[in-house]
């Protein structure tokens, strides 16, 4: 499979020579290597994706590029063929290089062009690296990879003072993930001398002893795998308590909150709980943590989205409560829904992000919904794709999002009554927030400045194609995955060998239950549609009455995002600091750095007592040669 | 009739005899003459001889030639770096460019030998050309002082060796190692005393020549002043091929009975002495190339490391691949040294290299390469190397060196990680000259590249250096 | 040791013997000292100039290259000697030596000006 070579390879061709050609001023070269190498990853991968799909079993095709050292300590760069990364594979250039098509149109007047673009291309390659690994090393440096482009990208408006700031946040909160995930590969290496997931997770099949016998803290081998890499999951996926760093993520580039932020690189530890599902399954005590938090992700995520006022953080919230709903998939058993809602989502999201990236782009920079307003008639194209992407999220029959979204709340009807409740209410959340946003954007008067009035325009047509495509993907793509009433699911059947049966649990309801589910799930989104329509087909005066609705405390803490920031901040930051500034008064300066400089005082001795050998005298040099054979022959005969 | 065994010796005997001739003609074919040697440089690479294993004075192995190739790339790089400077210095670039190709000559000799009488020609032949080259920028008293410490020390030494061959011939009656090798395991009336302090005479100067501790005194003198493309020659090829005849001297000295414990003594004593004293004292140094040459000391106390065990079968491997490394980084960062400091007259100081990550940006990153990868962090050749050694050492045992060996790369981090801290941190307050020449650029990223494909991509030649190298 | 005793006997009879003949000559040698006699020349011929006197150091490059051919020439002697009984490989080797060794070092000397001592002091110290 030397084509999967050349898939990776040619985004990090594209970022290495955009990183040279951002030292010159030719856009035209930069939208070329950017859109060749993109595009020519995205044919090659369509292409070997077909080849492998339609053959009749898909086999695991592993390809071992090279063994970069041998054993004891063998690790090697090889990448893995199997339908999931199959999926991702398609996911990850497809969308990837409408966004970069879009990102020609929309950064075309930045002067960090052809940077940007070197940091778009390396995220590529390193989302590419993370998905195709057959290792957890492989995926582990994608992993960091795309959190360092995350990072460049977060903060690519560097001269202002928000983003660096937030990319830094973006940084941290990672990094405690990041922890996670290396002391999972720690552990894996050390108890399986191997880092190949093929021999991990066989090692851990075939051996009921470990499966049984508790490791540490209660806690068998594979369920402390899999709470490891989930806590790495929750940082990079944004899920409770590491949710923090997405919504200020927003300071990038619109484009680039369309594509790490929202399509790909969220949805890595979605990815990786599926590639290890063996660990979560033989786990039940993980799973329900993961269905706890990923539940209480999604509905708080989508309760602070309907009081937010900026475009990017209703979305940045609503991708929250969306990956949420990912891992809840995950958390009740059904990781093919998993990935499904994590498929028809990148559609969707990017399609709404890029739309609120026209949007902004027309308003001049302008993100408060508050200030927008009547862009329907300035804006068609924009509009009318928006409006797909808003109906797919909200769960309407028949766009991509109602397939995925039902599935998942079908699973988990059958596994909590409860939990079904909550996710049905989120979802009537996540229609009214939609649509409040909706309206406010596009419909009523239009509220900004007269300048911006004049200003606005329909963006570019390398700007509105991919908005089109994704809009179509978004209308048409939940037809793959299972069909309500019927047996028929392609994306089930192409992801089966990848998920571990360990029982049978499909679902299989009666059609009195189906159309039940089917209904309430329908109802919740035209209650939030008709919730939205109401309240603000006046203009944004609809808070006032949200507020008065659902009480004004309860409110503020919603416009207040829970007030979490600030809870980090009292409950971690600032004891951290405080801790620190002990640390550092007491600890540092005088037992550190009263060692350090006694250490340095002993070198700058010894250093004293070597430079006063060095005299430059060469009658001292001579002495010391023979001093040397001396001192050798007295060592060891003496 | 062993021509063919001599074919890179020959060509560039005479090529550095075409060069010199040629020199006198006119003084404005500098860059022909280059060309000519790079060229004569590439045919030897060509006409290495196929290792046969051939008796006699010479030995063809493919350990021999390993080392050659070391020897030639060492050679190659050297010549690319010093087409600038030769021009700026007061002395012909003639003689420099032939000196040099001798030098190599005397080592690939050298490299061959397996005799004690060629091996003391080969190595005077080798050293009187170095002593010359260290010394050859007559307008710096450094370069003068450099060039004299060395060659008097060097002479010195090569008393002791002379002493000790004569010793071993007086009690063997024999100079070829494999008859020394038999009549030291017969072992008749022989002064077995006398033997060993021969021996330790022998390997003494070894170490000399080696620059190891405690006989590197010569070293920071000489490196600072001498001539700084040279000193990228001087400071890796022959290290490699004393190396060498260390690898092929022990098994010789080993067939003495009872002393197998006395050697492993003194080689480990010497690599812990080397790794501690070159890097502690690296430490404290503000001229790059002083620093350079203490980290070579300590880059020797790794590459001994593997000999400690005295495994003759397998400890030519480890040393191989690092000495490979060792080769391309350090070489290449002596050539960067010149490309941006220009001036060779004066210090080269740590400090003045502030800012310098914006002024060359690729001279810069080059050099940050090297020094990350003579630091022995991945995904850099450096690190494979001593990945290695240490591999090697815990395989046979070798646990408080190998933890020693560590501790001090940690050390080592510190003084490396300085200078890159001064290319990219420190603000530019100083001006430095013009532009270099191209090709020291050229050679310098090349090495650099180099050092990262491979410490990405190691079995490249790791495979082949485990399979034949022992 | 005592294989080494002949030797230490020769060494000692050589400084006997020479110690004897100086104490010789200087109890039987007439002692007759004046002015001329202790002259440098004792002639009574003047000294004209001071002996220590600084010669152009292209003499000693000339010197140096003397030195070097002839101890090249030097080597040439066993060489002759056995040519006649050995094959064409010494032959050649030694017909090799002398072309590179005299014929390319006499041409590179001479071509670098170096048997041209007074155009030599002052052009060629580059």
């Amino acid at each position: 499979m030397t084509s999967l070579i050349a898939i990776v390879l040619l985004p990090f061709l594209g970022a290495v020579v955009n990183g040279i050609l951002s030292f010159s001023n030719s856009k035209r070269a930069v939208t070329f290597t950017a859109l060749a190498t993109t595009g020519g990853s995205l044919v090659i991968a369509l292409y070997t994706i077909w080849r492998y799909l339609t053959e009749l079993s898909p086999q695991p095709i592993e390809y071992v590029l090279y063994k970069w050292l041998e054993k004891p300590l063998e690790i090697q760069i090889s990448f893995l063929l199997d339908p999931l990364s199959a999926i991702m594979l398609f996911v990850v250039t497809f969308v990837g290089f409408f966004i970069h098509l879009y990102s020609t149109g929309y950064m075309s007047d930045d002067e960090g062009y052809g940077r940007y673009f070197a940091y778009l291309n390396l995220f590529m390659g390193m989302m590419l690296l993370l998905i195709l690994g057959s290792n957890l090393l492989v995926t582990f440096i994608g992993w960091e990879g795309v959190g360092l482009c995350s990072y460049l990208l977060i903060g690519f408006y560097y001269k202002q003072d928000e983003p660096p700031r937030a990319s830094m946040k973006a940084f941290v909160v990672n990094r405690i993930g990041d922890f996670a995930f290396l002391i999972a590969i720690f552990i894996s290496f050390a108890h399986f001398a191997t880092l190949e997931y093929r021999e991990i997770l066989n090692a851990i099949a075939t051996n009921q002893q470990l499966q049984d016998t508790v490791y540490i803290f209660g806690l068998t081998l594979p369920a402390l795998l899999a709470l490891l890499l989930f806590i790495a999951a929750t940082g990079k996926s944004a899920q409770l308590p590491l949710y923090v760093w997405l919504p200020d993520a927003m300071a990038g580039p619109t484009p680039v909150s369309a594509l790490i932020h929202a399509a790909t690189m969220v949805t890595a530890g979605v990815y990786l709980l599926t590639r290890t599902n063996l660990l979560f399954q033989l786990s039940p005590n993980i799973l329900k943590l993961v269905t706890l938090i990923s539940v209480a992700t999604a509905f708080m995520a989508a309760s602070i989205a309907i009081a937010q006022r900026d475009i990017k953080k209703v979305l940045a919230y609503s991708t929250v409560s969306q990956l949420g709903y990912m891992f809840l998939a995950a958390g009740v058993g059904a990781f093919v829904v998993s990935i499904f809602h994590l498929f028809t989502h990148a559609f969707f999201k990017a399609l709404l992000f890029l739309g609120s990236g026209s949007v902004i782009h027309a308003m001049e920079g302008e993100q408060d919904i508050y200030k927008m307003g009547g862009l329907k008639q300035h804006l068609p194209h924009t509009y009318i794709t928006f409006l797909i992407g808003t109906l797919a999220i909200a769960g309407f029959p028949p766009l991509a999002g109602f397939f995925s979204k039902d599935a998942i709340l079908a699973y988990t009807y059958d596994h909590s009554k409860a939990i079904y409740f909550i996710g049905l209410i989120t979802a009537g959340l996540t229609s009214f927030y939609m649509f409040r946003m909706f309206i406010l954007t596009f419909h009523g008067e239009f509220r900004g400045t007269e300048e911006q009035r004049k200003h606005l325009h329909e963006s570019p047509p390398s700007m509105t194609l991919p908005l089109w495509i994704l809009a179509i993907g978004s209308a048409f793509v939940g037809f793959i995955g299972k069909i309500p009433f019927t047996h028929y699911d392609l994306f089930g059947k192409i992801l089966s060998p990848v998920i571990v049966k360990l029982e049978e649990k499909a679902v299989h309801h009666d059609v009195l239950h189906e159309v039940l589910l089917i209904t309430l799930s329908v109802v919740a989104a035209l209650l939030g549609l008709v919730a939205a329509k109401v309240l603000y087909s006046q203009g944004p005066t609809g808070d006032e009455r949200l507020k008065s609705i659902i009480t004004a405390p309860l409110y503020t803490l919603l416009k207040g995002k829970y007030f979490v920031d600030e809870l980090y901040t009292f409950v971690i930051v600032t004891p951290l600091r405080t801790t620190a500034n002990i640390l550092w008064r007491f600890v540092d300066q005088l037992i550190i750095d009263g060692t350090l400089h006694l250490a340095a005082g002993i070198v700058q001795l010894i250093s004293a007592l070597g430079s006063f050998t060095t005299t430059g005298n060469l009658r001292n040099y001579m002495l010391y040669f023979v001093i040397g054979i001396i001192l050798l022959i007295a060592y060891t005969v003496g | 009739m062993t021509v063919s065994i001599l074919a890179p010796e020959i060509i560039l005997s005479l090529a550095g005899i075409v060069v010199l001739l040629l020199s006198t003609i006119s003084s404005k074919i500098k860059n022909l003459l280059f060309f000519i040697s790079t060229t004569a440089a590439g045919a030897a690479l060509y006409f290495l001889p196929f290792p046969t294993r051939t008796a006699g004075h010479l030995e063809i192995s493919h350990t021999t030639k390993f080392f050659s190739i070391l020897t030639i790339i060492a050679l190659i790089i050297t010549l690319l770096g010093s087409i600038e400077y030769t021009s700026k210095i007061n002395s012909p670039p003639g003689e420099y460019i032939a000196i040099l190709l001798w030098a190599t000559v005397g080592i690939l000799l050298f490299l061959k030998a397996r005799d004690f009488i060629l091996l003391f020609v080969a190595l005077e032949l080798f050293s009187i050309c170095l002593y010359i080259l260290v010394g050859y920028n007559t307008d710096s008293p450094l370069s003068i002082e450099g060039a004299l410490k060395y060659f008097l020390m060097g002479a010195f030494a090569s008393a002791f060796l002379s002493l000790g061959i004569a010793f071993i011939y007086g009690e063997t009656s024999f100079t070829r190692f494999q008859q020394i090798s038999h009549a030291l395991a017969r072992n008749g009336n022989m002064n077995a005393e006398l033997i060993y302090i021969a021996t330790v005479l022998i390997l003494s100067v070894l170490f000399f020549k080696l620059a190891a501790a405690p006989f590197h005194s010569w070293s920071p003198d000489t490196y600072q002043g001498g001539v700084t493309p040279f000193i990228a020659f001087l400071s890796t090829a022959p290290k490699a091929a004393v190396l060498l005849v260390l690898i092929k001297f022990l098994p010789v000295i080993l067939s003495l009975p009872n002393v197998t414990e006395y050697y492993r003594r003194i080689i480990e004593l010497v690599a812990i002495l080397s790794i501690v004293i070159g890097n502690v004292l690296a430490f404290q140094q503000l001229d790059i190339k002083r620093m350079l040459a203490y980290s070579g000391i300590a880059h020797v106390g790794y590459m001994l490391i593997p000999l400690v065990t005295l495994d003759l079968k397998s400890y030519a491997a480890p040393v191989a691949v690092y000495s490979l490394a060792y080769i391309i980084m350090n070489s290449a960062a002596f050539i960067l040294v010149d490309y941006i400091f220009q001036n060779d007259n004066k210090p080269h100081l740590i400090e003045e290299l502030a800012g310098i990550g914006y002024k060359y940006p690729l001279a810069a990153f080059s050099l940050t390469v090297l020094l990350i990868s003579l630091t022995g962090l991945p995904p850099t050749l450096g690190f494979i190397g001593k990945y290695f050694v240490f591999l090697y050492a815990l395989a046979n045992g070798l646990l408080h060196l190998a933890i020693i060996g560590i501790v001090f790369s940690l050390v080592g981090a510190g003084y490396y990680l300085r200078v890159i801290y001064f290319l990219y941190m420190k603000q530019d307050d100083h001006q430095l000259s013009q532009k270099g020449n191209p090709f020291s650029l050229l050679v310098s990223s090349i090495c650099a590249l180099f050092v990262i494909v491979l410490g990405i991509y190691p079995s490249l030649v790791t495979d082949w250096i485990v399979m034949n190298i022992r | 040791m005592v294989e080494y005793l002949p030797i230490i006997i020769g060494v000692g009879l050589a400084f006997i013997v020479a110690g004897i003949i100086m104490l010789i000559s200087w109890l039987m040698g007439p002692k007759r000292p004046y002015r001329t006699k202790l002259t440098p020349y004792e002639s009574g011929m003047p000294i004209l100039d001071a002996s220590r006197k600084r010669i152009p150091v292209a003499f000693f490059l000339i010197a140096l290259d003397f030195v070097v051919f002839d101890v090249e020439s030097a080597f040439l002697f066993p060489w002759a000697l056995t040519v006649r009984n050995s094959g064409t490989t010494e032959f050649i080797s030694g017909i090799t030596f002398i072309v590179v060794a005299v014929v390319v070092g006499y041409l590179y000397v001479y071509l670098k000006g170096g048997f041209d001592i007074y155009k030599g002091n002052s052009e060629n110290v580059k």
